[in-house]
């Protein structure tokens, strides 16, 4: 008996087949690392990329509710544009897509002091998207493990954020040169007046809100730039203003020091059939040579002209830009469709209209010229938001910031049947509520946009609004 | 050791099978990230004259370790969308796809390229900002 065991322990023959043994199981082991480990690290990365996608595209339909349908849309189930076949087994998870709100003091700590806002009809300002996919194993079946789960998480705040991506756009700015802009404004600061007018006020938001645009191609530049327009324009700006003039010659006398005064009897026109000129409204055509090197370019911009008196421009703080002569009195469904009708062939750039004005159109026969039918000197207001509500349908995103505007009807819209405020007309101008801003000077206030007040803030605002959405770290997501 | 000699080759074609393998896997997380960021480029390029190539040059600097030049990238707009989009001109709203191809590499010592035909795809499809 001693001498078998003697022998098989000093036998070398087959001792290869346990070494294979013990090594193929190591190598099983490693196989399982390799190919099981390797799979479930690409479907994780394949479910990231497809919740990003789906809450980006959620955030682009915010503020309207149905964000997180759109966001579900673009998922990784078997229903969503992102589903692969290599992944069948994805399902979102914990009730998402969700729209939810960033606070303003979470978007602080990323260093974002102006974003958008909660109080809208989606009731959020960011998208989240949970995903979850069983990744079934090959080798690792053998060491009982049937599958690996992997999660991806991804929560993107909606376009409206400082310091995002600019995208193109075209965009015309309305102002009101009625005379009611003439009034001071004590409220309103940062303008580099001691004494500012409203249109003081406005000129200056409308320089904020031209220092927060792009206007060229980010890549290529400008290029060629010819009457203003650049060869590669990425965020053109255009200038309307009411009331209108009575020829396009007069569009001279809003930018260039007010060397000539423009009165009733002297360029400016009397209001008519809102889709016939005159009157002119357009001050300044789309234009994209607004900023050089960064700063506003008030040596050869129109449009810089029109609201600054610095930087190469010879007009003084005093005496500079647009005009607001009045004695017309305040119609601007016209001016609205004369802006709409700027964007005629334009391709895929987005289109925008911000209106700035206190709302009250009022305007009665005796403003529009002879003939004029009384369809039109009848109901101003809701001219205007059909107007308004007519460049939405056509695509355009329509942006008002009501200035001084009146909740009380009498004062306000005196034409309109029903009774209608200029509060309220400027807040249905608007495509939603969350592209209606209010000074709040006379209690008119913005339910989406209640903590911007200024015309600096608003404008400013306003202008991150033609920027990216935003990917936000998931860490701020408090379900 | 005959039976040493006889196992050791398929030892180690198990084990640069498995290198390879890894390798593999590693090129699909690489290609599926860089699918990512060349559509993420893709859906914030509207307007921008050189958007397709913008995203395949995003693509390639996001494939890091792999050869740009076997990457195939193809940007599809679905018939679906509301507009006619093409690369120059991008309309808010519709959406693009963005795939890329990569050839698969599974050379063996010995045995050759066992899976020639494989080809690695990833795709991502978002919405155009």
């Amino acid at each position: 008996m001693n001498s078998q065991l003697r022998r098989l322990y000093h036998e070398q023959e087959g001792q290869a087949l346990f070494m294979m043994c013990a090594l193929l199981v190591v190598l099983l082991g490693l196989s399982a690392l390799s190919i099981d480990l390797g799979f479930a690290l690409h479907a994780q990365r394949e479910l990231q990329a497809s919740a990003d996608a789906a809450a980006t595209a959620g955030a682009l339909a915010l503020p309207y509710a149905t964000a997180a349908a759109t966001a579900k849309s673009f998922d990784g189930e078997p229903t969503g544009l992102n589903y692969k076949a290599d992944l069948p087994s994805v399902t979102v998870l914990n009730g998402t897509p969700a729209v939810t709100c960033i606070s303003a003091t979470q978007l602080a700590t990323l260093g974002i002091t102006v974003g958008p806002t909660c109080t809208n009809a989606a009731g959020g300002n960011a998208v989240v998207v949970q995903e979850q996919a069983i990744v079934p194993t090959f080798f690792a079946k053998l060491l009982g493990v049937q599958s690996i789960k992997v999660n991806a998480n991804s929560l993107v705040l909606e376009k409206g954020s400082e310091g995002a991506a600019p995208e193109p756009v075209n965009i015309m700015l309305i102002v009101d040169t009625t005379h009611s802009m003439t009034n001071g404004d004590s409220n309103c600061t940062g303008t580099g007046i001691s004494n500012p007018t409203r249109e003081d006020c406005a000129k200056a938001g409308a320089r904020t809100l031209l220092s927060e645009l792009q206007p060229c191609d980010p890549i290529k530049g400008c290029g060629t730039i010819t009457n203003g327009v650049a060869q590669y324009a990425y965020q053109s700006v255009g200038l309307a203003v009411f009331p209108g003039l009575t020829a396009t010659s007069y569009d001279v006398d809003e930018y260039n020091c007010q060397a000539t005064g423009l009165s009733t009897s002297n360029g400016i026109s009397l209001y008519s059939n809102p889709t016939t000129a005159p009157p002119y409204y357009t001050v300044v055509p789309p234009a994209s040579d607004y900023l050089s090197s960064g700063n506003l370019n008030g040596g050869s911009s129109n449009l810089v002209k029109a609201v600054d008196w610095a930087n190469g421009n010879d007009c003084s703080s005093s005496k500079y830009g647009l005009q607001d002569p009045g004695g017309a009195g305040t119609y601007y469904a016209g001016v609205i469709n004369e802006a709409q009708s700027k964007f005629a062939g334009s391709t895929g750039a987005e289109n925008a209209i911000i209106l700035l004005s206190d709302g009250a159109a009022n305007a009665t026969q005796s403003d529009f010229v002879s003939g004029t039918s009384s369809t039109y000197y009848t109901n101003d207001c809701h001219q205007a938001i059909s107007a308004g509500q007519a460049a939405t349908n056509a695509g355009t995103l329509v942006y008002t910031v009501a200035y001084g505007s009146s909740t009380s009807p009498s004062d306000s819209c005196t034409t309109d049947s029903p009774a209608i405020s200029g509060c309220t007309t400027m807040s249905e101008i608007a495509s939603n509520l969350s592209m209606f801003y209010s000074d709040d000077a006379d209690g008119c206030q913005s339910t989406d946009n209640p903590n911007l007040t200024s015309l600096n803030q608003i404008f400013a605002a306003i202008g991150y609004n033609f920027q990216s959405t935003r990917v936000l770290p998931f860490s701020l997501y408090t379900p | 050791m005959f039976e040493m000699a006889m196992l050791t080759p398929l030892m180690v074609m198990l084990l640069v099978g498995i290198i390879k393998t890894g390798t593999l896997f590693y090129n699909y997380i690489t290609l599926a990230d860089a699918v990512a960021v060349g559509a993420r480029t893709l859906a914030t390029s509207r307007g921008v004259s050189t958007a397709c190539s913008s995203a395949e040059t995003a693509l390639d600097n996001a494939a890091l370790n792999l050869n740009t030049s076997l990457i195939t990238p193809t940007i599809t707009f679905p018939s679906t969308n509301t507009h006619s989009d093409s690369c120059t001109t991008m309309y808010p709203g519709d959406t693009v796809e963005l795939q890329a191809t990569y050839p698969c590499d599974l050379s063996i010592p010995f045995l050759g390229n066992v899976w020639p035909s494989c080809t690695l795809t990833s795709e991502t499809t978002v919405r155009i900002e």
